[in-house]
Formats: C-alpha cells, structure tokens, sequence
C-alpha cells in the first residue's frame, strides 16, 4: 500500500512538472499588412505583428532592462539584435508571389519593436525587389505562415489589411491554399490578394 | 557476488565523472542568460529537453544501448551466437540512433501526416513524447530474447519521435542554434546513461532497467492521457488585441520614418 501510494505521488509530480512548452501553436500573433504603392507598382510591403501576452512577457523579461514595462530605443534594438537574424533567416514567414512566381524580399528592411501596456510588437517595411503592377493577370499574393506552427497568425478584426497610394484602384481578396497545408495536414494557411486595374 | 564487484575502474569512473561534468556544466551556461534577466524555467531553449518526460526517454535509451548484448543476468558473453560482439550491437544501436534522428527530422511532415489522427494533435504535439517513452519502455521492459530481437527495431522510431518532439517544443522565437544544442544535449543526456549502463555488468542493473522500463510506459501513457484530455478541447494561446489608431493602424511610425528617410 505504502509503495502504491508514493508511486502514484511520484507521478503525480511528474505530470504537474510536464512541459509547458509542447502545445501548440506556443505563439499567437495577430497580424496586419500594408500595401505601400507608388505608380501602381508595390514598391514595400508592411507587415505589423503583435506577441500575445505569454510571449510578449518573455520577450519583456529579456529585454525590457529597466523594468518600466516599455521598450526604449536600446531596449528595442537589443531586442531586435536577440530576434532579427533568426526570423530574417526564415523569410520572415512571409511568401509573396505575382501571377504565382516567387518576388523576392530585399534583405534591407526597416524594423521597428515597440511595447504598449506589456504587449510587444514589430512593424517591418520589406521592399519588394522587381514587384509589378499586380493586375488581374499579375495577382500579388501574401502568405504568412509557419511550417512548424510554432507561431500562428491571424489578421486583426480591424483595418488587417491596408493600401498607401493605390488612388482606389485596388481592391482585396483572401483565399484558403489547401495546396500549401502545412503541420501534418491540419493547418490550411490563408493568402491575401491584391489585384489592380 | 557484490555489486561492488562489477564497478569499473577508478579511471573509467573518473572519465565518466568529467563527461558529467563538462556537460552539466554547459547546461548550466546555457541557463546562465536566463538567470541573468531573471526569466523563468519557459524561457530556458533547454526546457524542452531538460523536463521528467524527456528525461526519462532520453535515460531509456542510454540503458537500452548500453545494456546491449548483455544477458539476463548483466553479463557480456565473450562472442555471442550471431556472432555480434556486445561493443560491435552497441555501436549499431547507436548509429540506428542518429539515422533516427536524421529521419525524424528529415521526414517530419509524412510523420506528422500519419499521427494527425491523433485527437487533438495539433494541441498536443501529436503526442510524439509521449509515443517516444512508450516505445523506449516497451523495448525496455522486454525479455533479454525479445530485447534482444526488437530492440533496433523500437530504437529507430522512438529516436524520430524524439526529435520530432524536440523541434515541436521549440521554446525559442525560432532561434537557429536551438535544435543544434538540444539534440547535442539530448545526446549527452544517453551517453551518459548508455557508458554507466556498459560500466555496470550486474543482473541488478538489468532488473533496475526494467523497472525504469515499467514507469516509463506508465508515465509516457499518463502523460498521453493528461495530454489528450486536457488539451484537445483547451483553447489555443489568445491573440491579443490591438489599437485601432492613426492613419495607418500599427503602420504610423514606421511610415514616418521611412518617408522622412525618402525612401
């Protein structure tokens, strides 16, 4: 009986000690994207990601130095500097095609992290390198994803998707790629389009 | 005979005591920056590798290869009857241990493909721990005939599952060398295990196998359980909200610079 009851002690233990870290998706990022357009060419493409709390908490534990619940502009570099090469080395999980064919991400982006109320966030600028006039023929296509589904993205409820000189010419659409199913099959990832006149 | 009898040599006992040490202390390192900024045990990369779960798979499969070719009674015939020296099995139970690995890794998708039935395995990370305990328990528990047999076999997709567990529980914002110190953490981890079971030739070490065998099926099925219950219908991470301000929600001060820059 004694022998019953420290066994089912000892594993109690080691189920409450189970690793917090193996569910997934262990990061949920809500997203935005932004056209920026000049002469009807994407010229840059935004992208605006937002840590949840769990994550922007670690990331705050790390490199939030002076404990203000802000990221100062050293603060935010070094953030930056922990986190940048290793996202860069991924394409920012970012995939943009025109008409299907793979455009290029320039490597030269601007990069900005900022905390509000405890919650991180990165803004990007990624310059397209030969992007064209995304016509009804040319479609530019976004996707954001993570094989590994280590992050999750979802667009924000509002203002998810945004144009910057497009004088009303363009418009949106949002299309399931059940070709590019991902995480054993069971994560269909979700494009954006933008087509022009 | 004691079981002091079977000890190695103090050499032996001091080499293995140094590898020990060198790799407790490079775990220690690496948990040093975290300490530093006073972060958590999540924040640790080696959390996933350094948690009860994995510890005990990684612990069955060091005594699974140390313990190779050895009989029921912890003892190494000088040439067994297949004509396959116990050092010689082990070496082979090492290499079907990296090709593991290398599988796992290399064929995650079709893998993950055949366990997405799993309920709630994208949850859970399609319960490739717990499946790697279960399958190193089963060939752990085994006779020594049976072990003997099926050992291999249970080797090469306990060692996927492993490393398929290791890149899922990726506690790093995706950091480059994570994989590269887990598995290189992971494999310290057994080699300890295996030369301090390959050190220890005493039927007493067998038996004790067994017994870490018998727990670790229990364990790795409770851990299935826990997992499968508590996750499947558990909502995922909470996106978190955010601010609708500015010309550009999320874009304005990034767009000012980048205007104010002229580019």
């Amino acid at each position: 009986m004694r022998h019953l009851l420290t066994s089912l002690l000892v594993l109690s233990l080691l189920i409450a000690l189970a690793s917090p870290a193996s569910a997934h998706p262990d990061i949920a990022v809500t997203t935005r994207l932004l056209f920026d357009m000049q002469g009807g060419t994407v010229v840059r493409l935004l992208e605006s990601w937002t840590f949840d709390r769990y994550r922007s908490a670690a990331l705050m534990r790390a490199f939030d130095a002076d404990r203000d619940g802000q990221l100062s502009d050293g603060e935010g570099a070094a953030l930056l500097d922990g986190i940048l090469p290793d996202l860069a080395a991924k394409d920012y999980f970012t995939a943009v095609t025109s008409a299907g064919e793979p455009v290029a991400l320039d490597r030269r982006i601007m990069i900005e992290a900022r905390a509000e109320n405890g919650i991180v966030s990165l803004a990007f600028a990624l310059p397209l390198t030969g992007a064209a006039h995304p016509d009804a023929a040319h479609p530019l296509s976004v996707m954001l994803s993570d094989p590994s589904y280590v992050m999750a993205f979802r667009p924000a409820e509002g203002h998810a998707l945004q144009l910057r000189g497009d004088d009303g010419d363009c418009r949106f659409s949002t299309e399931d790629r059940p070709a590019d199913r991902y995480f054993g099959g069971l994560v269909v990832p979700r494009a954006t389009v933008l087509i022009c006149r | 005979m004691s079981l002091a009898s079977h000890l190695p040599s103090r050499s032996v006992l001091l080499g293995l005591c140094l590898l020990i040490a060198a790799g407790l202390a490079g775990i220690g390192m690496s948990a040093l920056p975290v300490l530093q900024f006073g972060g958590t045990y999540a924040d640790w990369p080696l959390s996933s590798v350094v948690n009860p779960q994995q510890l005990l798979t990684l612990a069955g499969l060091g005594l699974l290869i140390g313990q190779m070719g050895m009989t029921a009674d912890g003892q190494v015939p000088a040439l067994r009857r297949a004509s396959v020296s116990a050092p010689r099995l082990r070496w082979i139970g090492c290499a079907v241990l990296l090709v593991g690995l290398g599988l796992g890794l290399a064929w995650r998708e079709p893998i993950l493909r055949l366990l997405a039935p799993i309920p709630g395995a994208e949850v859970t990370g399609f319960l490739t721990g717990p499946i790697a305990g279960l399958l190193t328990g089963l060939a752990l528990v085994l006779p020594a005939g049976w072990r003997a047999r099926l050992s291999l076999t249970l080797i090469l997709p306990a060692a996927a599952l492993l490393a398929l567990a290791t890149a899922l529980s990726d506690p790093t914002l995706h950091a480059a060398n994570y994989m590269r110190w887990a598995l290189a953490t992971e494999l310290w981890i057994i080699a300890v295990f295996a030369l301090v079971a390959t050190l220890v030739r005493h039927r007493a070490a067998i038996t004790g196998g067994r017994i870490l065998a018998s727990w670790m099926i229990a364990i790795s099925l409770l851990y299935g359980g826990v997992e499968v219950a508590v996750r499947k219908t558990a909502i995922a991470v909470p996106y978190p909200p955010v601010s609708d301000s500015g010309a550009y929600p999320g874009f304005d001060s990034l767009l000012r610079r980048l205007d104010g820059e002229g580019n």
